[in-house]
């Protein structure tokens, strides 16, 4: 199985991995004796050597200005100020930052989907449900928090998603996880998709307004009996060839486990639900094992379709 | 109907895949860049001492195709030159075209721009098809791996001097993938001393015009030059480590070999910085053609699959392999050779008839199974080539080697009816 890391090639690349002969991407940084990689456009071995066998630039953490705090329900709804160049790497599908509000150490560090990037205003919006130390101290009155980004692993199969056009796609969310259906459903828009929304119901719809007034949207609680028939009826009925499973594990295996007693062909993705803690590989706990092999989903890709059981 | 899928289109792929469509089976070459040969766009010698042996006996065997164009681009018949005999040069660029065009005509399903990615097997013991790049699938009955050994930039890098930018190219169309690695066999590694991995490109090209007149003239009447290296430059050195042992013989440290091959100049050296270049009388105005860079040169022998003498891969049901791939061989006429029974035994595979092993009465048969009975005993270092090295001693003294056509022809026709009946 071919995994690729999301970080390959990019500004971020080599990476701390590649110090310890861990890299990803790269067998000579990984220990081995020849070179079997997989090929981003760039050799990591000569950018390594090139930079002095050391990592040229890392992800900071710093300081940023929050615009405006809601609190809706539970949710708490922040609006931050970021540069103008990390709005515009931000608009992608799957990214993610870490954030902590700026009285606490730096494992107090969340990470969160993001749920828009506006690169013209410079801003993003993201979502925190408040549930657990990291989350209830971030709702501390205070008109700064600490960020560090870009992360781009929130969602498995994005070479999938890239290349969806004209497609009938269904995008089911739920829970905290629909914050990273925004973007995605924006993307598919873009490439002039046909967009099937469905929601679960067991969760306050918090992106509602994020959401183009053309989409279709339907709400059904996906846990019972009822809700995998009317799951069913849309997959026939609309013919779909994408999906996207934004939500819980338990929500995920569902729908998985219909498609695949249904044998439905479908090009899948997924949100990452792993817990992420660094988010560069180094930290272990969003490890998972596939066939065998070990992931580091912070930072790996894999084909949801073939490998995901 | 059957399906021989070849990965990687140099002498070996092409020899493989004319073997393979003189039967009726489907036969698709893929190819990484956008042209053929590979590595063999630096080939330019063949006849060389045993090379002319091998030659023969593979045109007797009925693999013509490829020595005839071969024979069609020769620019010089018959040149010696130090360690060497009755060579012929020709101009393996202008070869190109014409095996395109033969390849075309045979209906070889042709994929230039194509990158192996990745294999899928399902069970482990057999190969189902090949993932490119663009993850398009293309399954196949039988595999022939002629992916070649050197490169990609991570390895010349680690173990030369970085990217040369030589004739693969592999920035620009990415690094060859390991099939036989990919189905989860692990390559063989070649060395050059206790440390070093590989071995660099043996020679490097000039650009004709780049000679001074007279030179230049000189050269295109005899094919050869042999120009002395200023004493301060000898370097004894790169004889070592050079892939090409039959041209590591003193003459070649302390002279200057230039070869005609037409659209360059073949210059006898792994590398050979352009500053000292220039200091040789006639190359003030020298320039490279390939590779680029004057003073590295790419990496080869890093990834030998292990297999038998009927050129399958051990541990896979359907994976022949071909070229360097198959051993730690060099040439054109060596590609052609093991490409050839990859491509023969590929078709016998597949219509589960017995595997081909060519008898060690024929040099081409000896080489394959002499280069594998060394490698099992552990020697990744040596070279094995018609054309010089310990092989020719070989190829000597067992009395394979000869240029009498007639005893080549006997004996090659005794092995078609002893193995073909």
């Amino acid at each position: 199985m071919i995994t690729e890391c999301i970080d390959a090639s990019s500004d971020y690349c080599p990476c701390y991995l590649a110090e310890v002969e861990e890299c990803l991407s790269c067998s000579l940084l990984n220990g081995e004796k020849t070179c079997n990689c997989t090929w981003t456009g760039t050799c990591k071995f000569n950018e390594f050597l090139w930079a002095g066998k050391q990592v040229e630039s890392h992800r900071k953490t710093i300081l940023c200005k929050i615009l405006e705090k809601k609190m809706e329900e539970n949710l708490l709804i922040l609006t931050l100020k970021v540069p103008h160049k990390t709005a515009v790497n931000l608009k992608e599908p799957g990214s993610y930052i870490f954030i902590r509000t700026c009285l606490k150490p730096s494992f107090f560090d969340l990470p969160l989907a993001v749920m828009c990037a506006n690169e013209i205003e410079d801003y993003i919006i993201v979502t925190v449900d408040i549930k657990g130390p990291k989350t209830k101290a971030l709702q501390q009155n205070q008109n700064v928090v600490y960020l560090r980004y870009p992360y781009y692993n929130g969602i498995f199969g994005l070479k999938q998603l890239k290349k969806t056009f004209n497609s009938n796609c269904l995008v089911i969310l739920g829970g905290i996880a629909q914050a990273s259906g925004v973007m995605l459903i924006d993307k598919l828009i873009e490439n002039k998709n046909n967009i099937v929304l469905l929601i679960d119901r067991s969760y306050p719809f918090f992106i509602k307004k994020y959401i183009a007034d053309d989409v279709k949207i339907y709400k059904k609680n996906l846990s019972n009996r009822e809700g995998e028939k009317f799951l069913q009826d849309i997959l026939f009925s609309f013919n779909i060839d994408f999906i996207y499973i934004g939500g819980c594990g338990k929500l995920q295996e569902n729908v998985l486990h219909l498609l695949k007693s249904h044998q439905y062909p479908a090009r899948l993705t997924l949100s990452n639900n792993n817990r992420l803690c660094c988010g560069e590989g180094i930290c272990g706990s969003c490890e998972i094992t596939i066939k065998g092999q070990r992931l580091r989903t912070c930072k790996e890709q894999f084909n949801v379709d073939d490998d995901y059981d | 109907m059957i399906k021989v899928v070849i990965i990687g289109g140099g002498w070996a792929g092409c020899s493989s895949a004319v073997t393979a469509r003189k039967t009726d089976a489907e036969v698709i070459l893929i190819e990484k860049s956008d042209v053929l040969l590979g590595c063999g766009l630096a080939s330019g010698i063949t006849k060389n001492n045993g090379r002319y042996t091998a030659t023969e006996e593979l045109k007797y065997l009925g693999a013509r195709e490829l020595l005839e164009i071969i024979d069609n681009v020769t620019i010089h018949k018959n040149v010696n030159f130090p360690g060497h005999y009755h060579a012929n040069l020709y101009d393996p660029r202008t070869a190109e075209p014409m095996i395109r065009e033969t390849l075309k005509k045979m209906d070889v399903d042709l994929h230039m721009q194509c990158r192996v990615q990745d294999v899928i097997s399902k069970n482990k013991k057999s190969i189902n098809g090949i993932i490119l790049s663009d993850e398009t699938v293309i399954k196949g009955d039988v595999f022939i791996d002629a992916t070649g050994s050197a490169g990609p930039m991570g390895n010349c890098l680690k173990y030369g001097k970085g990217c040369s930018t030589c004739i693969l190219g592999c920035p620009s169309f990415g690094p060859r993938t390991s099939i036989s690695a990919r189905a989860g066999i692990k390559d063989i590694v070649g060395s050059r001393d206790h440390e070093k991995c590989g071995a660099f490109s043996g020679s490097c090209e000039l650009i004709k015009k780049s000679l001074n007149q007279h030179l230049r003239a000189r050269l295109e009447k005899k094919g050869v030059l042999i120009l002395p290296i200023p004493n301060e430059d000898v370097n004894m050195d790169h004889l070592d480590i050079k892939a090409c042992q039959q041209y590591g013989l003193p003459e070649f440290g302390k002279n200057l070999i230039l070869l005609d091959t037409g659209t360059h100049v073949k210059m006898m050296k792994p590398f050979y910085p352009i500053e000292n270049l220039r200091k040789i009388q006639g190359l003030e105005r020298a320039m490279h053609a390939c590779p680029q860079r004057s003073d590295a040169n790419s990496i080869r022998f890093l990834s030998r699959a292990p297999r038998n003498n009927a050129l399958k891969v051990s541990g896979l049901d359907n994976l022949f392999c071909a070229g360097e791939k198959s051993g730690f061989f060099v040439g054109c006429v060596e590609a052609i050779v093991t490409g050839f029974l990859a491509g023969y035994n590929a078709i016998n595979f597949a219509k589960g008839e017995k595997l081909l092993k060519i008898p060690e009465s024929l040099s081409i048969g000896d080489i394959i199974a002499y280069e594998n009975e060394c490698v099992r005993k552990g020697d990744h270092k040596n070279r094995y080539t018609f054309s010089g090295g310990i092989y020719f001693q070989r190829m000597e003294k067992n009395g394979l080697y000869t240029t009498d056509k007639d005893k080549i022809r006997n004996r090659t026709e005794k092995v078609l009816k002893d193995e073909c009946r």
